[in-house]
């Protein structure tokens, strides 16, 4: 089960470390910053955490 | 080059080894390097926010484009693969961490502090960042929201902290005198001049 | 700081010059050391003379290297710490999962 954050910015295609770690090749992927509140997170209010996240990590959620 | 080359591992056993024996102390390093070098990586940083502070239009582009920024200024000393400047506000908070390990953003703020690499500085600035704050000295108020920004890939990140009251009658190179790396990394807030205006 | 001619770190606008962040720290270990009176930087820099005098290919000068290797040499020297600690340490570190630390 994930937590639902938006995505606030998107930076295009990187290197992907799941596989370019494992000499799989560098494999780019889309990277994004997703800003995920504490709320969400923690249940605390008052902040939110941006993290990149590569395309793979994510899934689309309905709004 | 990566971090985790065999001499950088062989300098990290080493000061790992010493500590271990009470023949030094981590901020013992800490003092000699803010010391001797301090000044030098930040104060690229401390350039561009002063003249963010100045120049409206050059603030628009650091905040929408800052790698291209630094590209067309060609800092040395270190790879900023891209960079992304957040802007503190009256209502908004930003820090940056790197929860996985340590990234940086060299060209701009030159050498970490020891404490960014702390494993409670990088989980508790992202579950508790009012607290972590507030023992570093950043007091924010409940209406403040923070923001902390995870370093986890490719892309660094840089804070352009508030412009200190007072300081309406200094320069741009006044400014950045007063600009420190921790206010770029969003751990502190940076204080108004006591006497405005008596600045030549 | 007295590190001048042979010796003389990388600098720029008087200022000395790390192109990687364990330099720092290592240049940082010194002189502390020094400032709790470990050894004297009289020591340390005849210390560093003789590791850089005896550098003799000029293909891969690295001015830290040598810093470092004066530096464990010397806390060799007054019994401070042995070589053989530092290299079952290292091996330690390096096996670390690292998977994260890309290499840039």
């Amino acid at each position: 089960m994930g937590k639902r954050g938006e995505i606030v910015m998107y930076h295009s295609g990187w290197v992907f470390p799941d596989t370019n770690a494992h000499g799989k090749g560098e494999n780019p992927k889309h990277l994004y910053t997703v800003r995920f509140s504490s709320e969400v997170l923690w249940n605390k209010p008052g902040f939110a955490v941006c993290i990149d996240l590569f395309e793979p990590y994510l899934e689309s959620v309905d709004v | 080059m990566s971090e985790e080359s065999p001499q950088a591992i062989r300098a990290e056993a080493l000061e790992s080894i010493l500590i271990e024996k009470g023949l030094l102390t981590a901020k013992a390093v800490d003092d000699v390097i803010a010391l001797y070098s301090e000044r030098v990586g930040p104060l690229n940083g401390a350039r561009l926010v002063a003249r963010a502070w100045v120049d409206p239009q050059f603030k628009k582009q650091l905040l929408t484009d800052a790698t291209s920024i630094v590209e067309s200024l060609g800092f040395e000393g270190g790879q900023v693969e891209k960079l992304v400047v957040v802007e503190n506000t009256d209502k908004v908070h930003n820090a940056v961490v790197c929860t996985l390990c340590s990234c940086y953003p060299w060209a701009v703020l030159g050498l970490p502090p020891k404490w960014y690499k702390d494993p409670a500085y990088r989980s508790r600035i992202v579950m508790e960042p009012r607290q972590v704050l507030a023992e570093m000295g950043v007091g924010l108020g409940s209406n403040v929201e923070i923001q902390v920004w995870d370093s986890s890939a490719e892309i660094r990140y840089m804070v352009l902290p508030v412009r200190p009251p007072g300081t309406q009658n200094l320069n741009e190179e006044q400014l950045a005198e007063l600009v420190t790396r921790d206010s770029m990394i969003g751990v502190e807030v940076l204080v108004g001049v006591e006497v405005p205006g008596e600045a030549s | 700081m007295e590190l001048k001619g042979l010796i003389a770190p990388p600098m720029a606008n008087g200022d000395v010059v790390f192109d990687e962040p364990w330099q720092s720290r290592v240049f940082g270990m010194a002189r502390a050391l020094c400032e709790q009176g470990m050894f004297t930087w009289d020591e340390f820099r005849e210390q560093l003379i003789l590791q850089i005098g005896s550098f003799t290919d000029d293909g891969d000068y690295q001015y830290f290297i040598h810093f470092f290797d004066a530096l464990t040499l010397l806390l060799e020297k007054k019994q401070l710490f042995s070589k053989d600690e530092l290299v079952v340490l290292s091996e330690q570190l390096a096996a670390r999962p690292h998977g994260h630390d890309h290499s840039h």
